[in-house]
């Protein structure tokens, strides 16, 4: 499984029980790995220690915030260059141009649908796979 | 996409619930001129998540609702809106609302229209105080994002079809991902909602057919890469490029545990199955001991240390199940501060309110329902006990009434106390009512038969009926569902120096400690908490005063019951052979007689009314370890049949 490119681990980091659930089993059900945190702190402990395709981030949670996990994992050489997304409800270009700045690699809107997920995990692997 | 949309739906109900619960928290538990910045923070990330929730799983309105709620709370936590008693009530309605709202979403309720309008316009006039500029009204038109998947495949192109032309009247459609083979993908821009566009949809869809509609992104894509940005897939996917990250540590065999939440959640009828369970248990282990103390030989002491084993760990796997259904007073003692300082602006009076024991558990049933009870109690204190800050000064007390809320436990009970320092019960006034209102009236009543009169039905003092309190609704309402909750309720009062209710509860209403007791033929059970002693009168320490019989306990005299009589069960035994079971309720004693004492045990509670009928002087009926039912003596409403 490891070595198969069309499978990636994705580590969902979400505030929200439902919203993590919504992506293990999107994600798990097209057969990739998904690990998931309910904050940036609980996120950074598991990317010390687990092998991470790439990160969906929430903004607005307890403990630690996304941007600053966004930041966080970018000074983490094995992390210098994995796609982070951020999810983002804001209407307007702000939380996309911060999202930008503190590093992101993207952005996805809230609320998405499991095809859209499917589809930006399509792109990383695309990428992966070339 | 196989996912369990209902189970998804079912986890995020339970979320907004919480997020609803914290938002009573934190505007219950203090005063809201206190909050500081992480729980203005923590009040409008709860909200913001639900909103956030709503459209992912659909709950439209709730979502459109939580949506204006969460821009006041937004104004609150940037300060641009100072969070006073009139915007903290604005928010408190509101959550009750999203509540309503949501239990509506789950096909458990309705909301009327008018009242989300009504919140909504008063949102939105508290909002014109804001201090920075108000931002511009969001564009009427909206983007939607239209998926459809038909189930059918020979129905998709007629259907596709028919809803690409309905649509095509709504404004302005683009179709996406054309190449898509199962589903139909397209965006809309129109100013109608996306109720509008799913009751369109539903003359053409049949049932199975999946029919999406979700707000699109400014741009129509959900999703998007920034250029140059690490880690960023190149936009032609056939460039070569190295995989990232070292992947040096191998992945963790049970990685998931380091995320494992510290609780699970569990449906209540799951734990109430348990509770079921347990009490059968229950029940087939007194069957269990009764069987082994038949038993004779060698093997009776091995029996008996084995039923002694079972029975303690039945006892410690009862009690563990039952703390599951345990939640914290707390979490109705939070909304006391709220009324109290409600009443205090309504009714011009000052209140120090103090709570304690605030961690002192009950069963999450009983607890929900004491909190219509404990708020009328509470106004009660508020409105008719505590004077006026001239009149208390006047009365030489502080002008600041003390007004206590408690909880604590007591033996098997747990006990709650509203206390106030006010003006007392006035007996002449309670006696003049009663007698007006046609009461029964003792000659020279004591204290507590006056104060029992508080407790008739329709009784109500107030001279005249305040907001606060006159709502039609008295003491005895508060008795009776107290009374309904297996508990009793207390009244102390001093004339000048306030007065006390207190209300004691059994800590849960399935499983109760007995005395199994024969009366005739037939097994009672008396709850063990209301027993104070059990003997059999000494020689003349019966005397017949009147019309019945009173025995001498402990330089007192209580009426004895002859239970025998008033069940008619079996044939009188001579008097010199019975045995008194000496019982207390509140501050009433009575002597039961009874032919035998049987044993001490644990019986599991089931309803008569649901079972049979209610039966008065009978609290439920429960099985024997023999197969027999067994009444359940109602000690409080004994009591209250002796004159």
């Amino acid at each position: 499984m490891e070595s198969d490119p069309q499978t990636i681990t994705i580590l969902a980091v979400d505030d929200s029980a439902s919203i993590r659930q919504m992506v293990s089993l999107t994600t798990t059900g097209a057969g990739h790995r998904c690990v998931t945190a309910s904050n940036g702190a609980e996120a950074l402990v598991l990317a010390a220690n687990t092998p991470i395709d790439l990160v969906l981030t929430d903004q607005n949670m307890p403990v630690m915030d996304g941007l600053t996990l966004v930041r966080s994992l970018r000074a983490m050489p094995r992390f210098s260059d994995t796609p982070i997304l951020v999810l983002t409800t804001e209407t307007g270009d702000d939380m996309r141009a911060r999202g930008r700045a503190a590093g992101a690699t993207g952005w996805l809107t809230k609320p998405f649908d499991p095809a859209t997920l499917l589809a930006v995990i399509d792109r990383v692997t695309a990428r992966r796979v070339a | 996409m196989a996912i369990d949309v209902a189970r998804l739906r079912l986890t995020f109900r339970d979320e907004v619930a919480e997020h609803a619960q914290t938002v009573d928290d934190i505007l219950l538990r203090a005063d809201e001129r206190e909050l500081d910045r992480d729980q203005l923070d923590a009040l409008f990330r709860a909200v913001h998540s639900i909103k956030g929730g709503c459209g992912t799983f659909g709950f439209k309105r709730l979502g459109d609702f939580a949506h204006v709620l969460e821009e006041l709370l937004d104004a609150v936590r940037s300060r641009e809106l100072p969070l006073d008693l009139e915007v903290t009530d604005i928010v408190l309605r509101g959550n009750e609302l999203v509540r309503a709202l949501l239990a509506a979403e789950c096909d458990e309720g309705t909301v009327a229209p008018g009242d989300i309008e009504r919140l909504k316009a008063a949102i939105a006039a508290v909002l014109t105080r804001r201090i920075a500029p108000v931002a511009a009204a969001p564009p009427a038109e909206h983007r939607w994002l239209i998926s459809l998947t038909v189930a059918d495949a020979a129905r998709r192109p007629s259907v596709i079809e028919s809803l690409r032309a309905a649509f095509e009247t709504l404004g302005f459609l683009e179709l996406l991902d054309p190449n898509e083979a199962d589903t139909w993908r397209a965006e809309l821009r129109t100013t109608r909602t996306d109720g509008d566009l799913r009751e369109l949809f539903a003359f053409v869809g049949s049932p199975g057919d999946e029919f999406l509609v979700t707000p699109a992104a400014q741009p129509a894509a959900a999703f998007g890469f920034f250029d140059d940005a690490p880690g960023a897939p190149p936009p032609n996917p056939s460039t070569v490029h190295a995989a990232e990250g070292a992947g040096a540590a191998a992945e963790p065999a049970g990685q998931s545990k380091a995320v494992a939440s510290a609780t699970i959640r569990v449906g209540v009828e799951k734990v109430d199955h348990l509770v079921n369970l347990v009490g059968e248990l229950v029940i087939a282990q007194s069957v269990l001991t009764r069987a082994a103390e038949a038993v004779t030989g060698p093997e009776r002491d091995a029996l008996e240390s084995a039923v002694a084993e079972i029975s303690r760990h039945t006892r410690d796997l009862r009690e563990g199940v039952m703390s599951i259904r345990m939640v914290p007073l707390g979490t109705v003692f939070g909304r006391f501060r709220r009324v109290c300082r409600e009443l205090e602006e309504r009714l011009g009076k000052r209140i120090a309110l103090r709570i304690s024991g605030e961690e002192t558990e009950l069963d999450k049933g009983m607890v929900e329902r004491l909190v219509d009870p404990l708020t009328h109690v509470l106004r009660n204190a508020l409105d008719h006990g505590v004077e006026s800050p001239e009149e208390r000064e006047a009365a030489g007390k502080s002008p600041i009434a003390a007004v206590r809320l408690s909880a604590s436990h007591q033996g098997g009970e747990v006990v709650i106390e509203v206390s106030d320092d006010g003006r007392g019960l006035n007996r002449e006034a309670i006696l003049a009512r009663a007698r007006a209102r046609g009461l029964n009236v003792a000659e020279n009543p004591s204290d507590d038969e006056v104060w029992a009169l508080i407790f008739e039905p329709g009784f109500s003092t107030a001279h005249t009926v305040t907001d606060v309190s006159g709502r039609g609704v008295g003491m005895d309402v508060v008795r009776r569902n107290v009374a309904e909750l297996g508990g009793r309720v207390e009244l102390r009062s001093a004339a000048g120096a306030g007065t006390t209710v207190r209300i004691r509860l059994p800590l849960t209403l399935a499983i109760l400690d007995g005395l199994a007791v024969l009366i005739g033929e037939e097994v009672y059970i008396i709850p063990l908490t209301a027993i104070v002693e059990s003997l059999v009168p000494a020689a003349g320490s019966r005397l017949r005063i009147g019309g019945g019989e009173v025995l001498a306990f402990r330089g007192d005299y209580v009426p004895i019951v002859p239970l025998r009589e008033r069940f008619s069960t079996g044939a009188a035994t001579p008097n010199d052979e019975v045995i008194c079971v000496v019982v207390e309720s509140g501050n009433r004693r009575a002597a039961l007689e009874v032919d035998a004492l049987e044993a001490q045990l644990q019986v599991v509670v089931k309803s008569l009314e649901a079972n049979y009928r209610a039966v008065p002087g009978m609290a439920g009926a429960t099985v024997l370890g023999n197969g027999r039912v067994a009444l359940i003596l109602d000690i409080p409403g004994l009591l209250g049949t002796i004159a």
